[in-house]
């Protein structure tokens, strides 16, 4: 098996290849982590599809996966098949969620950021198996912290 | 005319060592085979998962108590929509200050399921027609039923928000009802 008289190696050059390969890898790494919304990391979170146009931006955002209610990674609340655990208070508010916004509402004005444009906007992101009236719920809640205007995250159609 | 090799230009020595009389290195050949499969499976993955965390947003406000604003319309131009979402189907009522009750009374409706789902293209076939008669209507309160879910929710909202007409032969969305204000509804 010593090979005498089989075709010579042909030496491809993939410079110009990697080139391309290597840019675009930057522009899609870049793209990522600029993404200010992650939500295919949580369990138990499916977003709804929709066919709004609109584009999102940073704002608070409140996630209501299958199990649990946080608000901006920070766990208020827990849920159980689409419905909240626990009582609501006198108000029919989740009181550690209506705490949690009041605090980060609070926490704003302290750095002089409470006047700013869309400060009583929160960003919903729930999941599409949620009972509606748990997120009426939610918005009554955001609401009572100063939260009057919602936006809902979807996936686009 | 420069008849001058390349190696002379550099060194001045046509043998091809350095100015030191060091015969030249091996050429060397990398094998980016192996960096190639990498890079081209990191980019398949990032292609992916680029396309799958598009989110888009639908706006909405809840009622908010204010003694000298609220939602109902007080034109002749303008209704607001009132959408109850049951598990029966959509009830759609409608309020006005500038109209009589009667004239409300006439484009309240009740779209039942169909074939088990929501009519929803029957929900935006008759806010559009409301629409036509009260064009300066852009409010809907929407409430849901306990039970239901929040994708109905967003499909509702989806179908009254805009509808695509024709115009002059060009396809363009127009607003129906895109001010959403969410209520708690009955229980």
């Amino acid at each position: 098996m010593s090979g005498g008289g089989g075709t010579a190696s042909v030496a491809l050059n993939l410079t110009a290849l990697m080139d391309i390969l290597s840019n675009l890898l930057f522009f899609l790494l870049a793209a990522y982590t600029a993404q200010s919304v992650e939500v295919d990391g949580k369990a138990g979170l499916k977003l709804p599809a929709s066919s709004s146009q609109l584009a999102l931006t940073p704002q608070v955002t409140i996630t209501v996966t299958k199990t649990a209610i946080d608000v901006s990674g920070v766990p208020v609340a827990n849920v159980a098949e689409g419905a909240i655990v626990g009582d609501l208070d006198a108000n029919g508010r989740i009181g550690p969620l209506f705490e949690r916004l009041k605090n980060v509402r609070v926490s704003r004005e302290a750095a002089g950021r409470g006047d700013l444009g869309e400060s009583d906007l929160v960003l919903l992101l729930a999941d599409k198996e949620t009972d509606a009236r748990t997120i009426s719920t939610v918005l009554r809640t955001a609401g009572y912290a100063g939260f009057y205007n919602v936006r809902f995250g979807v996936v686009s159609r | 005319m420069d008849t001058s090799s390349p190696a002379e230009e550099e060194g001045g020595h046509g043998s091809g060592g350095n100015v030191f009389g060091e015969p030249p290195a091996a050429p060397i050949e990398l094998n980016l085979t192996a960096l190639m499969d990498i890079l081209s499976n990191l980019l398949f993955f990032l292609l992916a998962a680029f396309g799958a965390t598009i989110v888009m947003a639908i706006n909405a406000t809840v009622p908010v108590q204010s003694p000298d604003k609220n939602d109902v319309a007080a034109t002749k131009q303008t209704v607001t929509a009132g959408l109850t979402v049951g598990k029966q189907g959509f009830d759609v009522t409608f309020s006005g200050t500038a109209q009589s009750p009667e004239e409300l009374e006439k484009i309240h409706i009740k779209i039942p399921l169909r074939e088990g789902d929501f009519d929803y293209a029957a929900l935006t076939a008759h806010l559009v027609s409301v629409k036509e008669k009260y064009p300066r209507s852009d409010t809907m309160i929407l409430s849901t039923e306990a039970g239901l879910k929040y994708d109905t929710m967003v499909k509702t909202m989806d179908a009254a928000r805009e509808t695509t007409v024709k115009v002059s032969g060009i396809e363009r969305l127009v607003p129906v009802f895109p001010t959403v204000v969410v209520t708690a509804g009955s229980k």
